[in-house]
């Protein structure tokens, strides 16, 4: 077998992928207008905000310190975490995989993110279990979100996350979007199990970055 | 080179013009990456996605941009995603009497198999025709990483047992 005969069935493979479509090109206009609707959704939830809860705010008694929910502030929280309902998956691995839980790209109210630095370590491996895993996220932290948990966990599978120096948070649903806090140096995140582990369980961290941009 | 952009909003039609010039292209190196046109698509979808991030702040030729981002996602989303690797599918067997067809197929067969960098490194040297410098410079690797990743990759094309015995007497 020769070098030509390389160069041959590799133009050969090229020939074939000329009858693809091409796929739908990221339209520069498109992630333009998600931008001015981001602007939009904002304004709106400032307004329901204000008509909601000024009216509870002026009736509040103002002798207790504690917030009604006992939930941390979101001063006091270095994560918030969009629910379920509040991000879509937007590009899969491959649409021939059996599960989108952890996609490439993923949109979160009008913003679009792609997904960076990310590990995953199955739960059991023979008779090996491992029931932790742990990532260090480099660059800056701006607009970062981190997906963490398990998919394919077991019934009894109770996971917990943790992001830098932050107390650990419940992770509900088995995945969870967390927002990264800001920190100059790199931030670690922790994933753990416990309960009953699953046989094809896979501990999961993955972040993701922006890429929404005007051009200008 | 230095791109030039225009003034008044046309950089949207300068990125559409630029997908539209050599989307094809990428498509092309995408699908020789992945072997599969769905991985190829999303692999595409990826790096337009990330060319398009990074317009404002290209200032070479943006396609060489492009195929740089494309390869080392595809490097380093395979490597990462290897719980979700499936294992290469092994082409069909067809009956044939045209030996030439039959060192085709164990040659593609070959190629499934090698591990992404290697064959990344195969596709550059010898689809794009790139020197072993450009591909270290475009994979963002030393010349001799280029040149032992291509020593390697050629060796288990050379020595793949899928190439059958034909192979293994040019290797003598």
């Amino acid at each position: 077998m020769r070098i030509d005969d390389l160069t041959r069935e590799l133009q050969a493979q090229a020939e074939e992928t000329r009858s693809w479509p091409m796929p739908a090109a990221p339209s520069p206009v498109r992630i333009r207008h998600h931008r001015r609707q981001a602007v939009l959704v904002l304004v709106s939830a400032v307004a329901v905000a204000a008509i909601v809860g000024l009216p509870q705010l002026l009736d509040r008694d103002t002798t207790s310190g504690l917030p009604a929910t006992g939930r941390p502030s979101a001063a006091s929280s270095p994560t918030t975490v969009p629910q379920w309902h509040e991000w879509t998956a937007l590009r899969c691995p491959s649409r021939t995989r059996h599960t989108c839980a952890v996609p490439w790209i993923l949109q979160v109210h009008a913003g679009r993110y792609s997904s960076g630095t990310g590990a995953r370590q199955p739960v059991v491996e023979g008779t090996v279990t491992s029931r932790d895993l742990k990532v260090r996220l480099h660059g800056p932290p701006r607009g970062r979100l981190v997906l963490v948990g398990a998919i394919r966990p077991g019934p009894h599978s109770r996971l917990m996350a943790r992001i830098g120096d932050a107390d650990p948070v419940r992770v509900e649903e088995h995945l969870a979007l967390l927002w990264l806090p800001r920190s100059r140096g790199p931030i670690d995140v922790w994933v753990t199990e416990e309960g009953v582990p699953a046989h094809q369980e896979s501990l999961v961290i993955e972040e993701y970055r922006p890429v929404e941009n005007t051009g200008g | 080179m230095v791109r030039t952009t225009d003034e008044g909003g046309s950089v949207h039609d300068e990125f559409e013009r630029f997908v539209e010039a050599s989307g094809p292209r990428l498509l092309t190196t995408a699908g020789l990456l992945t072997r599969e046109r769905q991985l190829a698509e999303d692999l595409l979808q990826v790096t337009l996605l990330k060319t398009w991030s990074a317009w404002p702040r290209i200032t070479t030729s943006p396609e060489a941009y492009a195929r740089r981002t494309m390869v080392n996602t595809y490097v380093s989303w395979w490597r990462r995603r290897w719980n979700n690797e499936e294992p290469s599918e092994e082409l069909p067997e067809a009956p044939t009497e045209h030996p030439d067809t039959d060192r085709n197929l164990d040659l593609r067969s070959a190629l499934a198999r090698l591990p992404r960098r290697q064959r990344a490194v195969i596709v550059l040297r010898y689809y794009e025709d790139l020197t072993e410098a450009a591909v270290a410079e475009l994979m963002g690797v030393s010349v001799g990483t280029v040149k032992s990743q291509t020593s390697k990759a050629l060796s288990r094309l050379g020595i793949d047992p899928a190439l059958g015995a034909e192979a293994m007497e040019v290797s003598r």
